[in-house]
């Protein structure tokens, strides 16, 4: 492989936490990891600046979804709320990082929430977020905070929604870029860690690449000594890899954040289609 | 003087002769077929069992050991071998009221194919279930409609939205809910930026922020109604899905039950109930995994399965299994219980708390015998509590219905049931004795109505030839069915005549079976201990002699006190106002005879006979009747004519605890009669026989065990040839005395009087002529009648003369 040939270092994990369910399942996914590759977790939760600012409003108003009554919304009362979610947040942190025994630290932040995500996440290897916050509908469209970080974090990130815990098989795409390397290393690193089988779909245009990056591939992982099974996708569209992704169980999906094969249309896609937790290796 | 003669020694034993049977050893008779010596218990039995009304229960009552169970049963079986299988019952849960679990009644065998076919459904419904549910159809069809529910949300938020984006607000996320906040720039407006704008902006903004929570508002309120529709939506669909997967496998066993309604009834239950319930054959789903509306939906019928989860709510009990029987039942509960006869209710303790449900339903007895037979023993059943009014009460409703005994009396509160009661169709026979019989006669109204036949089992039988033959061959049944030795003819005999000694009886023989059979088998032992193949009279012997050696050991004490001297017994010499009387006492089933010395003195009185034993309370009833009797005979008899101014005392020797029965009141009386007239009596002679009014000697009890007694005493001593025993000779038909005794008659040494009369006995006794009045209505002189006569006109006169001078 090139000259990304060192191993990728994942040692502080940034999760976003907003004791949402989905944020929840980021926390386990990123506990479940660090336990793993045996790196520290760094808590964060953001209170929300445009909130605090709403409630020094004289006429903010607050309708609940279930007691559509207009309630008067007063800042004491918001800071109060965030407070007490930031200490749920906290205390499923502790319990889960403990539990695991996993070193970690809890931080609390105010600020626009995907400023102050993308800012922290600048000091860490990989950050673990919820695929959406808290939603009145429940429902499980890519958030908008989630959508910010996927473009714009400068490390890799793990998308996990509600209910979702990782699994094997981990599964890894693979185009022969230099981020693709990147990623099957860590895949393989996570591999090695639960001394799993890696599962890697090789993604190129036409058969005779295909062959040549699965020998490459192999031969990189069979020097870590990871077993391996080989997928080829020779048509690399997306459709065509989420049916790929849907007929194999996959446990966790391992990803270059960016692909030139796949376009950059297919990350969103991706994550907005498929239920298993999904690391963007950047 | 006419002295009465010693009995001869063939009315002493009554012998049943070998050479009357025309085998050798028992292994050439047939086996008996029939019962010999029941025919009025046998008859009775057969009407109680074709007399097929209600009520007509058979009460069998006789003693211990005459073979009550062994014939109820035998003709119960030789019925209800020919008679119908009876139908199976199972209970199975009942979906509207869950307390009160349905019956169901099926053809014999068809309940545990129900059961097996209701395994094999819930399993097949399970994968067909979850296959359903798991479809692409059923998936996205659900999809679509909890989609529905959402998009129907997001374009009314949407619609908000829109709205604020146009006047330059925004929708935003609150801890408990949503507000409208104004912003500028994608940033809420702060309150400074707010108070920079001009006063008519301000209240535009407020004015505009009103608005739309009020439209926020209304869009939230229809949420609710939303929900509400897609979870009708969602129902219909697992309904639809639901029906669709299971109709078929239900319409097969519909198929299959067809005609018996009460399973059509269920099948169509579980049809309604599995698509109520579908969850529970669902495998578990993560938490909150693939849909948010499921979890939401599906909660309250999660919450209905928590009673009766899906492996037990579609299970049969069976609780009555015919599908091997032949006939009908006959069954014997050897342990009836409340819970054996009606059934019970089981708990299992969950959490603590004590659960119950149909599949805990326990059949008892009379479930089992439903249709059938059933056989209990009478004081079993009236031991054990409440057993007996349950029992009636299911026999008065004619049906068994199932209640916990702790909850009828209020003991347990724990969750119980009330299972839908089965009609009971099975003919009783209850096991007692006699006294049982009719002390339940006298104080259960209910008894008669229920027990109507009376089977009375015989205790005797006639001691015919033809009868010694029957026997015979029930001892050669007895002996093949025991795998024995065989008996030879003289072996059969001795049983025989042995029966007759159980019986108390030389012209009967013992219907207790129990006993002889005892006999057969220990005789069994000792011919094997003497190492013979064919059992003989000696081993007969040897095993009723051991019988007695092994239950002898008190009477032998009581023998040895009198050797001793320390109880007062004579066998020589002569004794006025001394006589020996003699008793039976029972140890167990061992009874042996035991003299006693009875003693009288007399004086002057008031005509007044004391008997010691009464004053003190020693004596029963019947003892007291005797003595009273013999006082009025006395007096009737010698001083008709004048006051009988004597007064008598009466008296066991040596007897320190109770007398009753009135066999010693011939002996009291010759006791009395010695005293007055002052005439002593043969110690060398004992006396038993109860005495009439007129001076009768009647029969008594015990008699063979009496002359034994008195028999072993005087052997122990040394026989003189003078002694003997005087016995009633209505009681000469009853002898069956020991071979010794017999031996003992034959060779001169003892004998044996049957008296009739008060005059034989005290002629005996003392050897001095009781006499008849002559035609002047006086005794010869110098007779014992005489003496007493005049002993008592004396006595008269004194106490004439006694109270002239007190008058004086």
């Amino acid at each position: 492989m090139s000259g990304e040939e060192r191993e990728p270092v994942i040692q502080r994990i940034l999760v976003a936490l907003d004791a949402s369910p989905h944020s929840l399942a980021a926390l386990e996914a990123a506990v479940a990891l660090a336990a793993d590759l045996q790196a520290e977790l760094m808590g964060l939760f953001v209170e929300d600046a445009d909130l605090l600012r709403l409630a020094g409003l004289p006429f903010a108003r607050e309708l609940g979804l279930y007691s559509p009554a207009p309630r008067r919304l007063d800042e004491p009362q918001v800071e109060r709320a965030l407070r007490a979610r930031a200490r749920r947040a906290e205390q499923a942190l502790a319990a889960m990082a403990d539990r695991a025994q996993v070193r970690w630290s809890f931080r609390v932040a105010r600020g626009t929430i995907s400023a102050e995500l993308l800012a922290a996440a600048a000091e860490a290897d990989l950050i673990s977020l919820g695929r959406a916050g808290w939603s009145p509908t429940g429902r499980c469209r890519v958030g908008s905070t989630a959508r910010a970080v996927l473009s714009q974090a400068s490390g890799s990130a793990l998308i996990v929604r509600q209910g979702v815990h990782l699994r094997l098989p981990i599964v890894a795409v693979f185009d022969g870029s230099a981020l693709a390397a990147k990623a099957l290393a860590t895949a393989a690193r996570l591999a090695q860690a639960k001394e799993a089988e890696l599962l890697v779909l090789v993604a190129a245009d036409d058969l005779p690449l295909t062959e040549q990056l699965q020998a490459q591939a192999a031969g990189w992982l069979q020097a870590r000594g990871v077993g391996v099974r080989f997928r080829q996708l020779t048509e690399a569209a997306v459709p065509k890899l989420m049916h790929m992704l849907k007929t194999e169980w996959c446990g966790m999906l391992v990803l270059p954040a960016e692909s030139a094969l796949l376009g950059d249309e297919a990350l969103t896609t991706l994550v907005e289609e498929l239920d298993f937790p999904i690391l963007l290796v950047r | 003087m006419t002295q009465v003669k010693p009995l001869p020694i063939d009315v002493l034993y009554r012998r049943t002769d070998p050479g009357l049977f025309d085998f050798e050893t028992t292994d050439q008779l047939k086996d008996l077929v029939g019962i010999i010596g029941q025919a009025r218990a046998v008859e009775a039995v057969q009407f109680g069992i074709g007399m097929k009304r209600q009520g007509y229960n058979i009460f069998a009552l006789g003693s211990v050991g005459v073979g009550k169970h062994s014939i109820v049963g035998q003709f119960f079986e030789q019925h209800a071998a020919g008679e119908p299988v009876p139908s199976d019952w199972c209970y199975v849960h009942n979906f509207q009221e869950p307390h009160k679990p349905q019956a169901l009644c099926l053809p014999p065998g068809k309940g545990a194919e129900l059961r097996r076919d209701m395994v094999q459904l819930v399993e097949v419904l399970r994968t067909d279930l979850s296959a359903a549910f798991d479809s692409e159809e059923y998936r996205t069809r659900r999809q679509a409609i909890e989609e529905e529910f959402k998009d129907r949300q997001e374009s009314a938020f949407k619609q908000v939205e829109q709205q604020a984006q146009e006047r330059g607000l925004a929708l935003l996320q609150t801890p408990s809910g949503l507000a409208i906040a104004p912003v500028r720039d994608g940033q809420v407006l702060s309150p400074d930026e707010v108070q920079k704008l001009s006063h008519e902006e301000q209240q535009r903004m407020e004015a505009d922020v009103e608005q739309l929570q009020h439209a926020l508002q209304k869009a939230l309120q229809q949420f609710p109604r939303w929900q509400r529709e897609t979870r009708e939506k969602v129902k219909a669909l697992d309904g639809e899905i639901t029906n669709a997967a299971i109709g078929g496998h239900i319409d097969e066993l519909r198929q299959k039950y067809a005609g018996l309604a009460a399973v059509e009834g269920y099948l169509s239950a579980v049809q309604q109930d599995v698509a109520d319930n579908v969850q529970g054959f669902l495998p578990q789903e993560e938490e909150g995994q693939p849909t948010a509306v499921m979890s939401e939906v599906g909660d309250d019928a999660a919450l209905s399965q928590a009673e009766l989860p899906i492996s037990r709510r579609y299970q049969v009990n069976l609780l009555v299994d015919h599908s091997s029987s032949q006939g009908a039942p006959v069954i014997y509960e050897d342990n009836p219980t409340y819970q054996n006869l009606v059934g019970r209710v089981e708990h299992i303790a969950q959490m603590g708390a004590l659960l119950t449900d149909f599949s805990l339903i326990k059949p008892g007895a009379l479930h089992l015998a439903n249709g059938g037979y059933l056989i209990l023993d009478v004081r079993k059943v009236l031991m054990q509590p409440y057993a007996w009014e349950e029992l009636k009460r299911a026999l008065q409703a004619g049906q068994i219905q199932i209640t916990a005994l702790g909850q009828t009396l209020s003991l347990v509160s724990t969750m119980s049931l009330d299972p839908q009661p089965i009609p009971l169709d099975v003919k009783i026979a209850l096991l007692g004795d006699h006294a049982l019989y009719y002390t339940l006669f006298e104080t259960d109204p209910d008894f008669d109505e229920l027990f109507k036949v009376q089977a009375d089992f015989e205790e005797e039988m006639d001691r015919t030839p033809g009868n010694q033959d029957l026997y015979a061959k029930l001892i050669g049944t007895m002996i093949r069915q025991a795998e024995l030795r065989p008996f030879d003819r003289a072996a059969v005999a001795r049983v025989i005549e042995h029966s007759s000694r159980l019986a108390g009886d030389a012209d009967r023989l013992s219907t207790r079976m129990r006993t002889i059979a005892d006999l057969v088998r220990e005789a069994d032992y000792w011919a094997g201990q003497a190492g013979r193949d064919v059992a003989v009279a000696a081993d007969v012997q040897r095993a009723i002699d051991a019988q007695v050696y092994r239950s002898d050991r008190v009477r032998e004490r009581m023998q040895e006190n009198v050797l001793r001297g320390t109880i007062l017994i004579d066998t020589d010499g002569s004794k006025v106002g001394q006589v020996n009387g003699l008793s039976v006492l029972q140890l167990g089933n061992f009874s042996f005879g035991q003299p006693s010395r009875i003693t009288a003195r007399v004086r002057l009185g008031k005509g007044e006979v004391v008997d010691i034993e009464r004053e003190v309370e020693l004596s029963g009833p019947i003892h007291s009747k005797g003595v009273l009797i013999l006082a009025s005979f006395l007096g009737a008899r010698y001083a008709a004519d004048r006051p009988l101014s004597l007064s008598a005392s009466l008296v066991f020797e040596q007897s320190y605890s109770g007398v009753e029965g009135d066999s010693a009141s011939s002996a009291e009386l010759y006791a009395l009669l010695s005293a007055i007239a002052e005439a002593p009596i043969k110690q060398s002679l004992a006396v038993t026989g109860s005495v009439n009014q007129h001076g009768q000697v009647q029969a008594i009890g015990g008699v063979n065990e009496k002359i034994e007694g008195f028999f072993d005493l005087c052997r122990a001593r040394g026989l003189t040839g003078d002694q003997g025993v005087l016995i009633p000779a209505s009681n000469v038909k009853h002898l069956m005395l020991r071979q010794d005794v017999v031996e003992a008659v034959a060779a001169g040494q003892f004998q044996v009087y049957a008296v009739e009369t008060i005059d034989q006995g005290i002629e005996l006794l003392t050897g001095v002529p009781a006499g008849k009045r002559n035609k002047a209505g006086s005794y010869p002189q110098g007779s014992i009648n005489h003496r007493v006569e005049a002993r008592l006109a004396e006595l008269a006169k004194k106490r004439v003369e006694l109270a002239r001078e007190q008058e004086a």
